[in-house]
């Protein structure tokens, strides 16, 4: 015998909710706590959702996002929070540690991202999402989304010496010392 | 940036170029823009090359089996209210069901209603606890004879707990919890191995129907057999997969129904 069910549509979306997670945390438990989170969330709000307005993907990645940053906020007091700010664009942000750092791959170009222009990559180059559904899970103007993304990219270039990261035979990104 | 005023481009169009989200018309500007502005060639083919990279950088994290626990979230939902057009027949057509069973005990292939849930309860207890770091049970072995006596008072039946030694499993201690049947009261005992895999087994009063032989029931990774005897419903869950948990289930049952 079999418990027999439909699979619900957000079933699908989990691993893109996984991965969309543990690119804001970084930290796997924490990112899978948090699509725990999401996902009672969002079957409880279901039936609100507005059908064809609300894409279930950019609907879900937004609920997660929210949940993320209220925790972020809950945590605020916290002396070795790391600061959220955007704008920090120089060694300062990081303590100036990731001078030192030998780049190994692009994981760890990215972990030197603040989390939401490291999130906002994600959904834009890589889950595709539009400018507007971006800045519709992010909550932030569509002005925003724009300017975040250009320094998110420009920092990352940066990082990665002025090279594109590419992908050598060993399946991770090479990159050199960041002077 | 210079340029004339026509074909003045911004940042946020070298964006939009790379993200492809450009209307086709202004896509030649933008190159036309390009080719006469080298750095601005030079970091649009750095974000196209960082796109690439970040696809397939990301692209693994896809592959990932899903924890069980997230899964046993939506075991939880009731089927037709995810469709929110049928919802409020859903409503009335569970009110209905539920009248006379649990929800889960539609269909043919459920033996009887009243223990239909048994397995379901079962699995959604182990699910939640068995991946307890920090507070797996409330109770631990060490208070055996404590925890023995304090469940099977609330549970309302003399418990006997199963030494799983022979199967190289050990108890870890066990819990309280709510049961949707008898005095709504539930104990769950838990067993660990070498390995670190948990089994757990539950124990509800209230089953009404008459007592039954074995019985498997498996969802996502959780397998449960589960059986009822004297108005106590019993049920053995892991994760190990039907062929191991099979002969721990059986164990279980000797020592219990003997």
């Amino acid at each position: 015998m079999q418990f027999r069910r439909q699979p619900h549509p957000i079933e699908a979306e989990i691993p893109r909710l996984r991965r969309f997670a543990l690119t804001l945390t970084r930290e796997r438990d924490a990112a899978d706590d948090l699509v725990q989170d999401c996902i009672a969330r969002a079957l409880g709000a279901w039936a609100t959702r507005r059908g064809d307005a609300d894409a279930l993907r950019p609907w879900l990645f937004a609920i997660l996002h929210n949940r993320w940053r209220s925790r972020q906020q809950r945590d605020w007091a916290r002396p070795d929070n790391r600061p959220l700010d955007d704008a920090g664009e120089g060694p300062s942000e990081s303590g100036g540690q990731w001078e030192k750092l030998e780049l190994r791959d692009l994981d760890a170009a990215l972990a030197l991202l603040p989390d939401e222009q490291r999130a906002l990559l994600l959904l834009v180059a890589v889950e595709g999402l539009s400018y507007e559904e971006a800045a519709r899970v992010q909550a932030i103007p569509l002005g925003t989304v724009m300017s975040r993304l250009a320094r998110a990219r420009e920092r990352l270039r940066q990082l990665t010496d002025g090279e594109p990261p590419s992908v050598n035979e060993g399946g991770r990104s090479h990159l050199r010392r960041v002077k | 940036m210079s340029g004339s005023p026509a074909t003045m481009v911004t940042e946020a169009e070298l964006l939009a170029y790379v993200d492809d989200r450009l209307p086709p018309e202004r896509r030649a500007d933008i190159e036309a823009h390009l080719a006469l502005h080298p750095e601005d060639a030079a970091k649009v083919a750095a974000w196209q090359a960082q796109t690439e990279a970040l696809r397939s950088h990301f692209a693994p994290g896809l592959d990932e089996p899903v924890p069980a626990a997230m899964m046993a979230l939506f075991a939880a939902q009731r089927p037709s209210v995810w469709m929110p057009a049928l919802r409020i027949a859903a409503v009335l057509a569970i009110v209905v069901v539920s009248a006379g069973a649990g929800w889960f005990g539609r269909g043919a292939m459920m033996p009887a209603p009243v223990v239909a849930a048994l397995p379901q309860e079962a699995t959604r207890a182990h699910l939640v606890y068995s991946k307890e770091v920090l507070h797996p049970v409330e109770v631990t072995a060490k208070e055996e004879p404590h925890l023995v006596a304090w469940l099977s008072k609330r549970v309302g039946t003399a418990l006997k707990v199963p030494s799983l030694a022979t199967q190289g499993y050990g108890l870890v201690g066990g819990r309280l919890l709510p049961a949707s049947s008898g005095n709504n009261a539930a104990a769950q005992f838990m067993y660990e191995n070498r390995q670190g895999q948990r089994l757990t087994l539950y124990v509800r009063s209230g089953e009404g129907g008459s007592d039954t032989s074995f019985r498997f029931a498996g969802e996502g990774h959780a397998a449960a057999f589960y059986w009822v005897d004297g108005g106590f419903g019993y049920a053995l869950t892991g994760e190990s997969g039907r062929e191991a948990l099979l002969p721990v289930a059986r164990a279980v049952y000797e020592q219990l129904t003997r």
